[in-house]
């Protein structure tokens, strides 16, 4: 059986339930179409994350691919002491849009990006096209850092509108109408008795008159 | 049957909380494109207090898009508001700048009324191609009680 509100059967009581239940009404549309807009949001960016994360994948397996030959030629010493000497430092900026109330974390990558200072004897294509790749996938990475935060916090939010807009439809909004329909029935009931009152009354008073 | 509780005062204040914060993630005043092309990290301020910031490959993608004497009147971020006055999925883009940038951007026709009305569909690939430079916001219909 549905809960009901306990509340005196009066005409501003009645009013006023019916005014609630319309604010109740209003604000479930408002919150499952927010949560259709957050559904779609948070859709594009698990699509997004899911192709970000293939391209990093694959840039950073030809970009290991590459290290891998120029280790191969120089050997792992060289290598690490070229990888020791690039070593430097990259800013990138971070901020926040705001997609209907959730805060979502930006990410711009730095304008400049961090250059490799490896000695003049190491050289060729494969060594270029490893510091090339791992360049590339910086900003793939950051973007990545981007789209899993948006799913992660969109997420949280669907929860949150989910759990709300329950609440209304299924025990807010049919408490109310229970109640409205129970208040609007004793009305009834009550008009009921006042007519076979009177008519009680008229049947006494009729008869009274022909005694 | 139980007596209207504190909990049923709160979740009445708690409903018109809902209903007042629901666009209260819109600037309080936007920027037009050329203001924002000058900045070094383009941003405006949201009625929250909170900061929103563009990408600024989305304000060169805008700039490559729309004619030049738009810069200074095309106000961002472009607002997308959810009309449920005109049916299922259908939202309005107001402003003659914002309207025909989004027009121009979706390959729509606009009638120079000063507002275009878009559908989901739409909407999918204005905010896919500028996320930072588009948000939504909730028509007044919904919060006349």
């Amino acid at each position: 059986m549905t809960a009901r509100i306990r509340v005196r059967p009066t005409k501003t009581e009645l009013i006023k339930l019916k005014r609630r239940l319309k604010l109740t009404q209003r604000v479930e549309r408002l919150l499952s179409d927010k949560l259709t807009l957050t559904m779609m949001e948070f859709m594009d960016s698990v699509r997004r994350a899911i192709k970000l994360r293939t391209e990093l994948h694959q840039k950073l397996a030809r970009a290991y691919e590459a290290l891998e030959v120029s280790k191969a030629m120089y050997g792992d010493h060289v290598i690490l002491t070229a990888a020791a000497l690039s070593a430097t430092e990259a800013y990138a900026f971070l901020g926040t849009r705001n997609i209907m109330g959730v805060k979502v974390p930006i990410i711009e990558p730095p304008k400049e990006k961090p250059k490799a200072r490896y000695p003049a004897y190491v050289t060729g294509a494969a060594i270029d096209e490893a510091v090339k790749e791992f360049q590339e996938a910086l900003d793939l990475i950051l973007e990545l850092a981007e789209a899993d935060a948006a799913v992660e916090r969109l997420g949280a939010e669907i929860k949150r509108l989910r759990r709300r807009i329950n609440m209304l439809k299924y025990i807010i909004i049919p408490t109310l109408k229970a109640t409205i329909k129970e208040i609007a029935r004793k009305f009834e009931d009550r008009e009921r008795e006042d007519k076979i009152r009177l008519k009680r009354i008229k049947a006494i008073l009729t008869q009274r008159q022909t005694t | 049957m139980k007596e209207p509780s504190k909990e049923d005062v709160f979740l009445e204040e708690l409903l018109k909380g809902e209903l007042r914060a629901v666009n209260f993630h819109v600037p309080l005043a936007r920027k037009t494109l050329a203001q924002l092309l000058l900045e070094e990290w383009p941003r405006v301020k949201c009625r929250d207090g909170s900061y929103h910031y563009f990408k600024r490959r989305e304000l060169e993608l805008l700039k490559s898009i729309v004619p030049e004497d738009l810069y200074d009147k095309l106000r961002l971020p472009i607002i997308i508001t959810r009309a449920p006055e005109l049916g299922e999925g259908a939202f309005i883009v107001e402003g003659d700048a914002e309207a025909q940038a989004v027009a121009k951007i979706l390959g729509l026709d606009y009638d120079g009324s000063g507002r275009i009305v878009i559908y989901s569909k739409h909407v999918r690939k204005l905010r896919s191609l500028l996320p930072t430079a588009t948000q939504y916001a909730f028509s007044s219909a919904y919060l006349v009680i």
